[in-house]
């Protein structure tokens, strides 16, 4: 084997060292939160010399991949699913031995090995480019552990590519001095080669399907409404008609809450979806009208919630609308107070409404949906849904939505 | 040839290790917080407050003692009939009228009193703006008190009747205005006549119905003061009540 097989050989050892250390500091932080804890993310080009934290900004691409249902396959029949990293970590893992085995054993300009670093450097390279397109198209964010990975994967492919180019010359030259293999030999090296490859990628996976716990007892353990009955009629219902009902879902939400917004776009985008019929519990976190809040963490949501109340079947509309302006509607300082900039975004928008949104009427409404959530006993939080008055656990709102929804739709 | 395959079985098996050991140990120890509750960074995550009716800070023991009496000896709390006389509050309340009235002061804030004209019942425009705005303003509250008194320019008799007249107004309006179905178990009704704590000046500072001309003035005359009793008397403070009872 020659000196540049060997320079070869060791590019493609960083690049596969490179990418089990970054595929594995995902694996990481994906398994950490099968505990279904929150936990601070590694996003960094160093993962694990810079130190984390819950409330990074730098760490949102990382959060926003690996939440999505982009970074796991099998979500409904595990919680979390399986993450679609440990083929990564199983796959350079396999890249660095064989890398390494070419230089120590210097056999590395064999056929097999040269095939095996190659099928292992195309996958990698073909998985980086698919996510780099879900991660530019889908997710607009990059998350910059995958950037690490998409890094390694281009360094192995490049090693891989110049190994097997000037392999062909160190063939060509053992064949002259008479160590040459036969074709039966060389076709059992690349099975064999091709074995340990699938081998190595799917162990991890195989016993982190067997390792895995089973979250079916811990679904049902966050409560029940105390009763089904709306007798004041507070349930907003939003979506489609009654007469298309599925199972009847409640979801609580703020209409300035960010965490409301995107879990409602989630659970309305899910496949599941079409199999629930939603109404909305309004429970606005401000101490204007709600008097469990000894501050108000969404000051001016007392308004939109009265709106929605004064808009009857354009409440959902209202709703979508409060979700969209949130950016807007925030205080700009600690002084300042949105509510009367929110009151004339809603009476401009919905003029309908104004008669309505400062009537005794509306006040006694909204202080009944209050009141639902005081005789259900809520949590004081939002989001929260329930579906046929089972609350989804707040643990399972992230990576366990689909495995806790396919259990509480019971289509499982 | 045989020493390069011993050592790529070698390198595989330390390989396979290595991935099953690391996979097995993150999963098992997710597993393990998972069931025992246990924090990777050693945080309780603090229990979420619950939804609850109001309790602020009037709502001292001895306000909830005279209140529970009061509901319970006058209908709202364990069922039966609706309302106290004043000969009966007496004993229900267990305290003297100006006790009555002090624990009352401390709703100030959250109270009104809506005026009658001498010997009527009705609620003029101001008394009903003022009736609804309170009824609307319920948030944690589960009782709505209405109490009803009189001056003492009549008889004791009719001062009774009076009394209780007006609290039956409030009722009657907020029946007809917001046909609430609860209405019975949140509205307590009490009617003093002019026999139980009647109010002093400290209420000119209130939420009234109507200006009362006699409480602007900071120098009153013993007449003046007694006009001002009158018209402060003849009266229903209104209150919902942030306790828990």
């Amino acid at each position: 084997m020659s000196k540049k097989t060997y320079l070869f050989f060791a590019i493609a050892l960083v690049g596969a060292a490179l990418g089990l250390f970054y595929s594995g500091y995902s694996t990481s932080d994906f398994v950490a939160h099968l505990d279904r804890q929150l936990h601070p993310v590694s996003c960094s080009l160093l993962p694990g010399l810079t130190e984390t934290t819950m409330l990074e900004q730098g760490a949102e691409g990382c959060k926003v991949a690996m939440f999505s249902p982009y970074s796991s396959f099998w979500r409904d029949r595990y919680w979390g699913g399986v993450p679609w990293s440990l083929f990564a970590v199983g796959l350079f893992g396999f890249g660095l031995a064989l890398s390494l085995w070419g230089i120590v054993s210097r056999k590395g300009h064999h056929l097999a090995v040269n095939i095996g670093l190659l099928l292992v450097a195309i996958a990698a390279v073909a998985a980086s480019l698919a996510f780099f397109s879900i991660s530019v198209s889908k997710l607009h964010e990059f998350c910059k552990t995958c950037v690490g990975t998409y890094i390694a994967s281009g360094i192995l492919a490049l090693g891989a590519a110049l190994v097997f180019v000037s392999s062909i010359g160190d063939r060509r030259r053992s064949a002259e001095a008479g160590d040459k293999p036969s074709g039966t030999a060389n076709i059992i090296a690349i099975l064999v080669v091709l074995a340990e490859m699938g081998l190595a990628t799917l162990l991890p996976v195989g016993l982190f399907l067997k390792t895995v716990p089973d979250y079916t007892k811990y679904i049902s353990e966050c409560g029940t409404l105390k009763s089904k009955e709306d007798k004041n009629n507070v349930l907003i219902p939003i979506g489609k008609p009654a007469a298309q009902a599925g199972t009847e879902s409640i979801l609580v939400v703020d209409p300035l809450c960010p965490a409301c917004a995107a879990f409602h776009k989630r659970i309305q985008d899910a496949p599941f979806a079409s199999k629930m019929s939603f109404k909305v519990a309004i429970l606005p976190l401000d101490a204007e009208c709600n008097w469990m809040m000894t501050d108000s963490m969404h000051p001016g949501a007392c308004v939109l919630a009265k709106a929605m109340i004064c808009a009857k079947d354009k409440a959902g509309e209202i709703l979508d609308w409060s979700y969209a302006n949130q950016k807007d509607f925030r205080p700009k300082d600690k002084a300042d107070n949105p509510s009367a900039r929110i009151r004339d975004a809603v009476l401009k928008a919905y003029p309908q409404v104004k008669d309505c949104l400062d009537s005794p009427d509306t006040k006694i409404a909204l202080n009944k949906t209050l009141n639902w959530a005081v005789d259900q006993s809520l949590p004081v939080l939002t989001p929260q849904l329930y579906v046929n008055g089972a609350r989804l656990c707040d643990e399972d709102t992230d990576l366990g939505l689909d495995y806790a929804m396919t259990r509480l739709l019971g289509t499982k | 040839m045989k020493i390069a395959w011993i050592l790529n079985a070698v390198v595989m098996i330390v390989l396979l290790v290595a991935l099953g050991t690391g996979t097995r140990s993150m999963v098992q120890a997710a597993a393990h917080r998972l069931e025992t509750g246990e924090s990777l960074e050693g945080q309780k995550k603090p229990a979420p407050l619950i939804a609850s009716k109001a309790e602020v800070a009037y709502c001292t023991d001895e306000l909830k003692t005279v209140l529970r009496r009061v509901l319970t000896n006058c209908g709202l709390i364990g069922g039966g009939r609706r309302g106290c006389q004043p000969n009966e509050l007496r004993n229900v309340a267990q305290i003297s009228d100006a006790d009555f009235n002090t624990l009352f002061k401390s709703l100030d804030k959250r109270a009104g009193i809506i005026l009658f004209d001498p010997e009527k019942d009705e609620l003029d425009a101001g008394s009903k703006a003022l009736l609804e705005k309170m009824w609307a303003d319920q948030r944690g509250a589960s009782y709505f008190f209405v109490v009803a008194r009189a001056s003492t320019d009549d008889t004791t008799e009719k001062n009774r009747m009076y009394s209780h007249k007006r609290a039956n107004s409030v009722l009657f309006y907020l029946q007809e205005r917001f046909k609430d179905t609860e209405l019975d178990q949140k509205l307590g009704l009490l009617w003093l006549g002019e026999e139980y704590a009647q109010l002093d000046k400290e209420f000119c500072s209130w939420n009234l119905s109507r200006p009362v001309e006699e409480c602007q003035k900071e120098q009153r005359t013993k007449a003046e003061d007694l006009q001002m009793s009158k018209e402060l008397n003849r009266s229903a403070v209104i209150s919902w009540i942030d306790c828990r009872l």
